[in-house]
């Protein structure tokens, strides 16, 4: 499976919706999406991962430089993700320190800490 | 004793055909299904690893990857061919268990530090003739520009965080991953234990 992608908006935050595979393949193809966002001024991002079959570190990679930039501009990026093997090589990097991981895209939208 | 072995061009869309690949043996071989997912994700970082020592350092020269199922065992090795040093400051290139608690510490340090002033002069120089605010990036233009701010060794810690036996041994000429699973499904192994259920 390829990667997909799609944005909508949810309130003041842009949401990005992920699916497929997440590597070393795909991986450039959702960094230019976040900088993308990044450029039009959408700097509070939800990333809905919950389409996502698989991530490796080279995913991790281009989500931390999301979460940089956005930061850059006082912004956030938060993740939607329920899926035990994808939330298992967040505990395994230690990134669940970093991200923000929320059980759904309502809950990532209303967060405010 | 079956083997597979699978050499390919290092690019990054074959990473993808090597994990399918190591998946459906892994699963012949009687592996659990929890464990499939460690596979499809230990032998991905071995092989995107590989492909970026590769792209830097010998673009032509195809990776190897091997297969082995012994019954009891499911083995992958993963070689590159990349010099010992490639990895300066990452995981510890030898014949010893990786140690990858380093690692992944510099990962979440790097991943909370604002980003380096490289990154801002960059930014700012790609843009230079478009004269807006200087906080642009160019576009991604390898594999390895996907990794960013990540430290290097960040691959063979993931893969030390979830395969119990893994080996990276280390050569004037390249490294060979080896990562090896319990094969404690439906194979021989359980008739021969007699843990048949």
């Amino acid at each position: 499976m390829d990667l997909s992608l799609s944005t909508r908006p949810a309130g003041d935050r842009t949401v990005v919706v992920v699916g497929g595979e997440i590597d070393v393949y795909t991986a450039p193809k959702l960094r230019e999406q976040l900088v993308e966002l990044v450029s039009n001024g959408d700097y509070h991002l939800v990333v809905d991962m919950e389409g996502v079959d698989f991530l490796d570190s080279t995913g991790l990679g281009v989500l931390v430089g999301g979460l940089k930039r956005v930061r850059a501009h006082d912004g956030s990026l938060r993740l939607v993700c329920t899926q035990e093997r994808i939330l298992k090589i967040f505990r395994i990097t230690g990134l669940t320190k970093v991200f923000p991981i929320h059980s759904s895209v309502e809950e990532a939208a209303a967060a405010t800490d | 004793m079956a083997t597979l072995q699978v050499r390919f061009s290092p690019l990054p869309a074959h990473v993808r055909t090597a994990r399918l690949i190591a998946t459906a043996l892994a699963r012949r071989s009687g592996i659990a299904e929890d464990t499939v997912d460690e596979v499809r994700l230990a032998v991905g970082e071995a092989c995107s690893r590989a492909v970026e020592l590769h792209q830097q350092h010998c673009p032509d020269v195809p990776v190897s990857m091997t297969l082995n199922d012994d019954d009891r065992h499911f083995e992958v090795r993963v070689r590159d061919c990349a010099p010992a040093d490639a990895e300066v400051a990452g995981a510890p290139i030898g014949t010893e268990a990786v140690d990858s608690e380093a690692v992944l510490t510099a990962l979440a340090d790097t991943a909370l530090a604002p980003a380096p002033p490289a990154e801002a002069s960059v930014a700012s120089a790609s843009v230079a003739s478009a004269s807006v605010a200087p906080r642009r990036d160019s576009p991604p233009t390898s594999a390895e520009s996907a990794r960013e701010w990540f430290p290097p060794g960040v691959s063979l810690a993931v893969i030390s965080g979830i395969v119990d036996e893994v080996d990276v041994e280390s050569t004037s000429s390249g490294a060979t991953v080896r990562m090896r699973w319990l094969a404690n499904g439906t194979g021989d192994f359980a008739q021969e234990s007699g843990v048949v259920g």
